[in-house]
């Protein structure tokens, strides 16, 4: 059951490391919370802390969704600066 | 059975997000990482989570395809090589497996659940009451963290979303272009 969420963290991370748009990193960091909150709920299951485990899961879960509001904030002040959103773009994110 | 044919499905799906060039394919690939995610946690009995998870991964979704179409169309014009046809060909067999294995995997649950006499959702509710108490009990200082890390997240990204008088350099021509 770990492989699961070990092949989706791999796949998150090699969707960080390919992509160049921010569309394809926020795609990937989810892709790896994913995997993240899985493994929590396995090893939950799996040592008789089933609570702790979906409370874990449940957490990081909604931490995600900070990640994608950041995100998301950052495309649109980016777009207002440059009218691009390519990932190149966030290293002179201010001027 | 059913984990492992929602473990097939989840896969599927990160591996075409993980690989589409499309944006908008791309969000619908990981909606449906998060619905076979939201599965898996059904089979390991979290009900709960699998519902966060299922109206997480919609509201995510919905978020990336307005993302695409409002941003996709702008950015440094993507030079796509042709493609060949042996990759348009696994291209097309992955996304039919992809529903193929969805179909069965309905109706394989389905068939397990009437068999076994189990309910799709396992009715638990000493275990949810649990979890509700553990919530708001052992970790209620956890979950005043998150609250209040997502509100400061929200304002924050309002914040820095807002449109400021030195954005004047916008007023540069669109590049039109697949950024995805």
């Amino acid at each position: 059951m770990i492989v699961v969420s070990a092949v989706l963290g791999g796949l998150g991370l090699i969707c960080i490391l390919s992509k160049r748009t921010l569309l394809g990193l926020m795609v990937g960091v989810h892709l790896l919370i994913l995997g993240a909150a899985i493994i929590f709920v396995v090893a939950g299951s799996y040592s008789g802390m089933h609570i702790q485990g979906h409370l874990f899961a449940l957490f990081i879960t909604l931490s995600g969704v900070a990640q994608l509001v950041v995100g998301f904030s950052l495309a649109v002040r980016l777009f207002y600066l440059r009218k691009r959103v390519g990932m190149d773009e966030l290293r002179t994110l201010k001027h | 059975m059913i984990f492992w044919m929602c473990s097939a499905i989840t896969l599927s799906a990160a591996v075409v997000a993980t690989f589409s060039r499309d944006g908008r394919r791309a969000a619908l690939s990981l909606w449906i990482t998060g619905l076979g995610a939201g599965g898996l946690y059904l089979s390991l009995g979290a009900e709960l989570l699998a519902i966060v998870q299922w109206i997480v991964s919609t509201l995510v979704a919905i978020s990336f395809i307005f993302y695409a179409v409002m941003f996709g169309e702008y950015g440094e014009p993507a030079v796509l090589p042709k493609e060949s046809f042996f990759k348009r060909g696994s291209k097309l067999l992955m996304q039919l497996a992809l529903g193929i294995t969805f179909g069965v995997t309905i109706w394989f649950a389905t068939k397990d659940s009437q068999s076994q006499g189990m309910p799709m959702l396992p009715a638990e509710p000493k275990g949810m009451l649990e979890l509700g108490r553990s919530l708001v009990g052992d970790h209620l200082l956890s979950l005043e963290v998150l609250a209040l890390t997502l509100f400061l997240v929200l304002v924050g990204a309002g914040s820095t979303a807002r449109p400021e008088a030195a954005d004047e350099l916008a007023d540069e021509p669109l590049v039109e272009g697949n950024a995805l």
